[in-house]
C-alpha cells in the first residue's frame, strides 16, 4: 500500500516537473522502461497506461514547447530510424506473426524511443540527468538485489529482485547485463556529477552503486556475467588513467571472487566442454539452425521466429537422442539475424560498432580540454557499457532491451553536443580541419576575409536563431 | 523491507536530482563556449613560403 502510493508520487512528480521542464517528461519515461513500477505496484499503476502517458506527454511537450536545436543527422541517428522502419517490415512477413506483433509492440517503442530521445536530451545537465536517471532506475532493483545475495549468496534462477517472473529484470541475463553496463556509469556520475548536492558521502553511495551491481551481477550465477565482468574489468583498465592503482583493484576483486565463489561458479562456467554441457551444446545447434534459416529467408522471419525450429540433439551420454522444439536464440546477433534477416544485422553491427567508434574519437577529442573532460570520461563510461553489452549479448538475446539503444541514444546526445560547444566556440580543430576552417587564412590581418572573424568557418552558424549568442572575438594572427 | 529501502533511495536521490536539473537546466548556458587556444596548422611553415 505504502509502497504503491509512493511510485504514485514519483510518477506525479515527473508528470508534473515536466510541465515547467518538457525533458523530464522524457527521464520519466526512462524510469517507467527501466524500473517498470506498474509491475510493482498494487492498485492504480498496474491498471493505466502509464508508460503510453509518459511518452505522450514527452513526446508532445517537446513538439509544443521545445523543439531547440534539433541534432544533426548523423549514421547512427539514421541507423536508429532505419532499424525502427526495418523491424516494422519484418513483421509485415513473420513466420510466427502473432507472436511477432507481441513483441514488436515492446520493441518497436524501445528502438523508436531511442532515435527520439536525442531531440530532448541536448544541454550537459539534460545528459547528465538522463544517466542518473537511469542508473537509479536500475538500482532499485539492484541495491535489495545485491545486499541479499550478500546475505543469502544468490544463486542460478533464484530471483531475488522487485519484478516476478521470468522476463525483463527477473531474467538472470538480461539483469547482470544491465548491472554491469551501469557500473561505468555509476563512477562517472560518482566522479564527474554537477547535479549531485555537494555532500561528501553522495559520490561513496554511487561507488556503493557499482559495487552492489558487480554483486548482482555475479549473484545470478549466469555464464554472461562472468565473461562480462571480465570485459568491464579490462576495457576499464586500459581506459583508465591510474592504471597501476585500478589494476591492484582489479586483482584484489579477482582474488575475493576466486575464493568466495569458484566452486559455485564453477559448475556454471563449463562454456569450454560444451559438448558435456547439455545448455551450452543446445545454443551451438540453435545458432547452426538461425545460419541455415537465414540462408533460405535472408530477409529474417520477423519477431521471434525461433518458435519453428525444432533441434535434433544427439545422444550424448546417459540422455539419448532427442528433438527440441522451439529453443530461444540465446545470442543477440543470432537473434537480430534470425529475426531481421541480413540487412537488420548489418545495420544494427554498423550502429553497434560506429558507436563504439564515435565514442572513442570524442574522447581522443576533449582529452585535453579541461571543460570537456567529463565528455571524455562519459564516453569511455558508455564504451565500457558498450564492450560490455557486445560481449555478454553474445550468449543472451538483448537486441531490443531498451539499455543498448539507451546508450547509444546518450552517445549520440554526447557527440551532438560537443559539436553544438565547439560551433559556440567558433574553434577550428587541429590538423587539415583547421585548415579547412579557415579559407582567409593569410589573409586576416589585411583583406580577402569574409569580414567578421568566424563567419569563414564551415561549421559556424551564428546567425542560427537560439544558439546562445556570443560576440565574436578577433582571432589571433599566425601569418 | 530491504525492496522499500531500495526504492526509496533509488526515487529519493532521482527525485532531488531531477529537481536541481530542471533549476540549473534554466540557469546554466547550455553550450558555453570553449576558452581553447586557437590551432596552429600543422604545416604553417609551408604557408608561410607560398606566401
Amino acid at each position: 500500500m505504502l509502497r504503491t502510493l509512493w511510485l504514485l508520487f514519483v510518477y506525479v512528480a515527473f508528470l508534473g516537473l515536466s510541465t515547467s521542464a518538457p525533458f523530464v517528461a522524457t527521464l520519466g519515461y526512462v524510469w517507467v522502461d527501466t524500473f517498470q513500477p506498474q509491475s510493482i505496484a498494487y492498485f492504480l499503476l498496474n491498471q493505466i497506461p502509464v508508460a503510453m502517458i509518459m511518452g505522450v506527454v514527452a513526446l508532445g511537450g517537446y513538439l509544443a514547447l521545445d523543439r531547440r536545436y534539433p541534432p544533426p543527422m548523423t549514421l547512427q541517428s539514421g541507423l536508429q530510424i532505419a532499424m525502427a522502419i526495418w523491424i516494422c517490415l519484418t513483421t509485415l512477413w513473420a513466420q510466427v506473426p502473432d507472436a511477432a506483433w507481441v513483441k514488436w509492440d515492446w520493441a518497436f517503442k524501445t528502438v523508436a524511443f531511442a532515435a527520439f530521445v536525442p531531440y530532448v536530451i541536448r544541454s550537459r545537465v539534460q545528459i547528465e540527468a538522463f544517466a542518473q536517471t537511469y542508473v537509479l532506475s536500475l538500482a532499485a532493483n539492484f541495491i535489495p538485489y545485491g545486499v541479499k545475495v550478500m546475505i543469502s549468496g544468490g544463486g542460478y534462477g533464484v530471483n531475488l529482485g522487485l519484478q516476478q517472473g521470468n522476463s525483463g529484470l527477473a531474467e538472470g541475463g538480461l539483469l547482470s547485463t544491465a548491472c554491469l553496463m551501469s557500473v561505468p556509469l555509476a563512477m562517472f556520475l560518482a566522479g564527474h556529477s554537477q547535479l549531485i548536492p555537494k555532500m561528501k558521502i553522495l559520490p561513496l553511495a554511487y561507488w556503493g552503486i557499482a559495487g552492489l551491481a558487480i554483486i548482482t551481477a555475479l549473484g545470478t550465477y549466469e555464464r554472461s556475467a562472468v565473461v562480462g565482468l571480465g570485459v568491464l574489468g579490462i576495457y576499464m583498465w586500459v581506459r583508465s588513467k591510474h592504471k597501476f592503482g585500478f589494476g591492484i583493484i582489479l586483482a584484489l576483486g579477482l582474488c575475493i571472487m576466486l575464493v568466495v565463489g569458484v566452486g559455485a561458479l564453477n559448475s556454471r562456467v563449463s562454456i569450454t566442454d560444451y559438448q558435456a554441457d547439455n545448455s551450452a551444446y543446445v545454443r551451438i545447434l540453435v545458432w547452426k539452425w538461425t545460419l541455415e534459416f537465414t540462408a533460405a529467408h535472408p530477409f529474417g522471419g520477423g519477431f521471434v521466429t525461433y518458435v519453428i525450429n525444432h533441434i535434433e540433439v544427439p545422444a550424448s551420454g546417459p540422455s539419448p537422442a532427442h528433438i527440441e522444439f522451439g529453443r530461444a536464440f540465446h545470442s543477440t546477433y543470432f537473434e537480430v539475424l534470425g529475426e531481421h534477416g541480413y540487412p537488420g544485422f548489418i545495420m544494427f553491427m554498423v550502429l553497434a560498432i560506429s558507436t563504439f567508434l564515435m565514442l572513442r574519437r570524442l574522447a581522443k577529442r576533449t582529452r585535453l580540454d579541461p571543460e570537456l573532460q567529463w565528455v571524455g570520461a562519459l564516453a569511455d563510461a558508455l564504451q565500457s557499457g558498450l564492450a560490455v553489452f557486445l560481449t555478454s549479448g553474445a550468449f543472451v538475446g538483448l537486441a531490443f532491451q531498451p539499455m543498448f539503444w539507451y546508450f547509444i541514444s546518450m552517445s549520440i546526445c554526447l557527440n551532438a553536443y560537443v559539436l553544438r560547444v565547439e560551433q559556440q566556440g567558433n574553434v577550428p580543430r587541429a590538423g587539415w580541419r583547421a585548415m579547412v576552417a579557415k579559407p582567409n587564412r593569410g589573409t586576416s590581418s589585411s583583406s580577402g576575409g569574409s569580414g567578421a572573424p568566424g563567419e569563414s568557418d564551415w561549421r559556424t552558424r551564428a546567425g542560427q536563431p537560439g544558439l546562445n549568442r556570443i560576440s565574436p572575438q578577433p582571432r589571433e594572427k599566425h601569418y | 523491507m530491504l525492496d522499500l529501502t531500495g526504492i526509496l533511495f533509488s526515487s529519493v536521490m532521482m527525485l532531488v536530482i531531477i529537481i536541481r536539473a530542471v533549476k540549473l537546466d534554466a540557469t546554466e548556458v547550455w553550450f558555453p563556449a570553449l576558452k581553447r587556444k586557437v590551432a596552429q596548422p600543422p604545416n604553417q611553415r609551408t604557408w608561410q613560403r607560398q606566401k
